[in-house]
């Protein structure tokens, strides 16, 4: 019997509605895959088999009696290990919540619970969210899916690893400055950092409440759409999605990008891109013309600039959330993350307040301005091509200077597409000469998500990148 | 860079102090350090704010230019 597990969600689903397997063969199909690869990944943090099995079986049970809840009923999920689930333990990546037991249901979780997906667990990733890497000193580091010795990105590492061994059809991941992105791109996947607002973050880890943004990986723009439709929108108790508008169906089928204008960076603002990411931006740009989408050149606006100010944000908010932790329980922080959080205390109040200030300022003119006569734009995912492990490892002992300045380069492009609030949906886009994967993101105007969706759907469907499996994970069982 | 952060050591001691949390000087100066690159890349920016004619609400800014509220 072919692997279900190597599936896509959208072929998952399509299978699962005429009848061809169940619930409980997709889910247990995804544990032995687990037990076989991820000790070469690290992607899961825990695992609830048991669980996931008898939830399987009941919606099995359920679509068998003509009941199905949603368009994801009976698909196998697991998720960033950030997300309240009453009586569980979301570690955080941390040492210092491991421990602490949930009362409360993430909003997140509680629609895809109703939607009627199955959750294989708790995902790895950087402590606290802090780290693009996917190092981390309390559960192990998270390793790429194509080569191990690479890192996976982060902070949502677990969350691209898993979803790219195929341990898992979909999962999600969050996002402050790149952290559904990067891991999305360096393991060949689309991620979705949907519009400030447009997901609830209630009962989510917060790493920065400014700039938090929680949104879904998944192996195709269209598996990414199954579970952006399930989360998305309006909820009381997180008031940011308060007013947002409809986020509305998409038809794949009949959709087009014919005169779809986006927008490209002019060469200078590209100069500091890696030759092998230039070289795979411009093929995609050949792909989407011949879609007919109109590429026209855009001048970006001082990305460095936007930069400082989102770490003001991150800085400022992390200190102010864990002051206590960082005066009772400082042996329990990895020592990179620890200085950073603490370096936010000395940040004056003046520059936070500022800084807040100026993002709305600065959104309105990007959109107004830089976005003025495009209704997307298409920037590199990260400017350089995936880092090894041990040249990006913050705990090292040559660590300091040099991995900040990786560290720096690696989120040239997400964090500042974070601080303004914009969506942005990454796709992988070719592979560089070691055989990891290269993407570009596609940021969008406000709750412009279907738009963005609908474009990486039409760049899919005439090319394969998002189909190529790791080789170490791809073989059947 | 180590030698011209001494103000900004006193500015991160004070602000450990403030917080209760000890720290060896050398990570002292580690924050310090760290603190004064962010705030030598705020002072390069160059953005006057209007403080009564900018949009007060970053949400409700968001949704108007998507045409809803």
């Amino acid at each position: 019997m072919a692997d279900l597990a190597l599936m896509s969600a959208t072929e998952a689903m399509a299978a699962l509605q005429q009848g061809k397997v169940s619930s409980v063969e997709l889910t247990q199909a995804c544990l032995d895959r687990i037990e076989k690869y991820n000790s070469l990944v690290n992607a899961f943090i825990r695992i609830e088999a048991d669980e996931a099995l008898a939830t399987a079986a009941q919606l099995d049970k359920e679509r068998q009696s003509g009941k199905v809840r949603s368009p994801i009923h009976g698909l196998v999920l697991a998720h960033k290990d950030m997300f309240d689930r009453p009586g569980k333990v979301s570690t955080g990546g941390t040492k210092i919540l491991r421990d602490r037991v949930a009362t409360r249901t993430a909003t997140v979780l509680q629609r895809f619970d109703e939607a009627g997906a199955v959750d294989l667990g708790g995902l790895n990733m950087s402590e606290f969210a802090a780290g693009p890497t996917g190092h981390n000193i309390h559960y192990g580091d998270c390793c790429n899916a194509f080569n191990p010795d690479y890192v996976s990105g982060g902070s949502s590492s677990g969350s691209g690893a898993a979803v790219a061994a195929r341990l898992v059809f979909g999962a999600l991941g969050s996002d402050t400055g790149g952290s559904i992105r990067l891991p999305a791109g360096m393991n060949g996947l689309c991620g979705l950092k949907a519009t400030y607002g447009r997901i609830s973050r209630h009962g989510a880890m917060a790493r920065s409440w400014s700039l938090d943004h929680i949104g879904p990986l998944g192996r195709s723009a269209r598996d990414v759409a199954l579970m952006y439709q399930a989360v998305a929108g309006e909820d009381p108790c997180d008031p940011s999605t308060l007013g947002q508008p409809e986020v509305g169906a998409i038809d794949f089928e009949s959709a087009s990008i014919k005169g779809l204008r986006i927008g490209v960076p002019v060469e200078k603002d590209l100069e500091t891109v890696d030759v092998e990411v230039q070289q795979a931006l411009q093929a995609s740009y050949r792909v989407l013309e011949q879609l007919g989408a109109k590429l026209v050149p855009v001048k970006l606006p001082d990305f460095r600039s936007i930069y400082f100010l989102a770490e003001t944000i991150i800085k400022s908010e992390a200190a102010s959330m864990h002051h206590d932790w960082l005066k009772e329980r400082p042996q329990d922080y990895s020592a990179n993350v620890r200085v950073r959080i603490e370096a936010g205390l000395a940040i004056p109040a003046a520059a936070y307040i500022d800084a807040l200030r100026m993002r709305t300022h600065l959104t309105a003119s990007f959109i107004r301005d830089t976005m003025g006569e495009v209704d997307v734009l298409l920037l590199p995912n990260m400017p350089i091509t995936v880092p090894r492990r041990d040249e990006a490892n913050p705990e090292s002992l040559a660590a300091g200077e040099k991995v900040l300045a990786l560290v720096g380069r690696i989120t040239q492009f997400t964090r500042p597409i974070s601080f303004l609030g914009l969506p942005s949906l990454t796709v992988p886009c070719g592979f560089d000469q070691k055989g990891l994967s290269i993407a570009f993101q596609i940021v969008g105007r406000p709750f412009a998500e279907n738009t963005l969706l609908v474009a990486a759907d039409q760049f899919q469907q005439v090319t394969d990148y998002h189909r190529q499996a790791p080789s170490l994970v791809s073989q059947s069982s | 860079m180590r030698s011209d952060v001494s103000n900004l050591n006193s500015l991160a001691q004070i602000a450990l102090d403030l917080h209760g949390i000890e720290r060896a000087p050398e990570r002292v100066e580690e924050i310090a350090i760290e603190t004064k690159r962010l705030l030598s890349g705020l002072s390069s920016i160059n953005v006057k704010l209007d403080y009564y004619d900018e949009p007060l609400d970053y949400t409700v800014m968001l949704r108007k230019e998507a045409g809803h509220g």
